[in-house]
């Protein structure tokens, strides 16, 4: 099927389209971040997020840690348990 | 950018274009709004982003493409503050520094005292985009974060 556009139309729909998005506030924050080229951080800032970073890594893998350990604990007992006659076999049913 | 997806879609194919374009995305993620509230400029995310669209290319070496860009960001921050810290001590306002912090640690903690927010000093200032170079190469050859095991998807 082909379709004819009017003379123009469709340039003149993208031009307003994109003209109409900078004049948004995201499109004006994408203009200021386009032209932007500052490459200058705050020390003070830089070192607290740092911080951060170093703090969450590593108690997200302590929590990891803890959660592998007792679920590895929590494994061998019932293994124990089912060899010992503790624990039904059925144990794993329902 | 456009290198890094092109270098991406050469050395790994479809796929690689695919991790060059999420290596972006989490850059401009990760990145995006420290700039927003001014704690870095624009420059260093769009760095971060141009070394982000490697991801692709990473995974030809056997990284991870899916954790490449994320593993760039931790370290250039850990990097960062390593100089941060440097040059702080060095410009003798480590301490101040740390008054400030206790300062702001102490006053939320109390619920009688109102709570005083840190003032950054802003005439201290460092191009990151130094610790963004350095950590890209250290991740690129030898990653560190595997090593030090504060990484949580190991």
């Amino acid at each position: 099927m082909n379709l004819n556009l009017k003379k123009g139309s469709g340039t003149r729909h993208r031009v307003f389209a994109l003209s109409s998005f900078f004049n948004t506030r995201l499109g004006k924050t994408c203009r200021e971040f386009i032209s932007d080229e500052s490459g200058q951080s705050v020390l003070e800032y830089v070192l607290l997020l740092s911080a951060t970073v170093i703090g969450a890594g590593l108690l997200a893998r302590g929590i990891l840690n803890s959660l592998d350990s007792g679920i590895l604990k929590l494994g061998g007992q019932l293994e124990k348990d089912l060899k010992t006659g503790r624990a039904p076999l059925t144990v794993y049913q329902n | 950018m456009m290198g890094g997806l092109i270098l991406s879609f050469f050395t790994a194919g479809p796929l690689g274009l695919f991790y060059g374009f999420i290596g972006i995305l989490i850059a401009m993620v990760a990145f995006g709004w420290m700039w927003k509230i001014q704690i870095l400029g624009a420059g260093d995310v769009k760095l971060l982003m141009a070394l982000g669209a490697l991801s692709g290319a990473a995974t030809s070496t056997g990284k991870n493409g899916l954790t490449f860009t994320v593993d760039l960001a931790l370290l250039s921050l850990i990097v960062g503050g390593a100089l941060a810290l440097i040059l702080l001590i060095i410009k003798g306002r480590f301490l101040a520094f740390l008054k400030k912090f206790y300062r702001f640690l102490l006053t939320a903690l109390d619920k009688n005292l109102e709570t005083e927010f840190p003032k950054a000093d802003s005439s201290l200032q460092m191009p990151f985009g130094i610790s963004i170079a350095i950590a890209s190469i250290w991740v690129w050859f030898d990653n560190p974060l595997i090593r030090w095991g504060i990484r949580p998807w190991n």
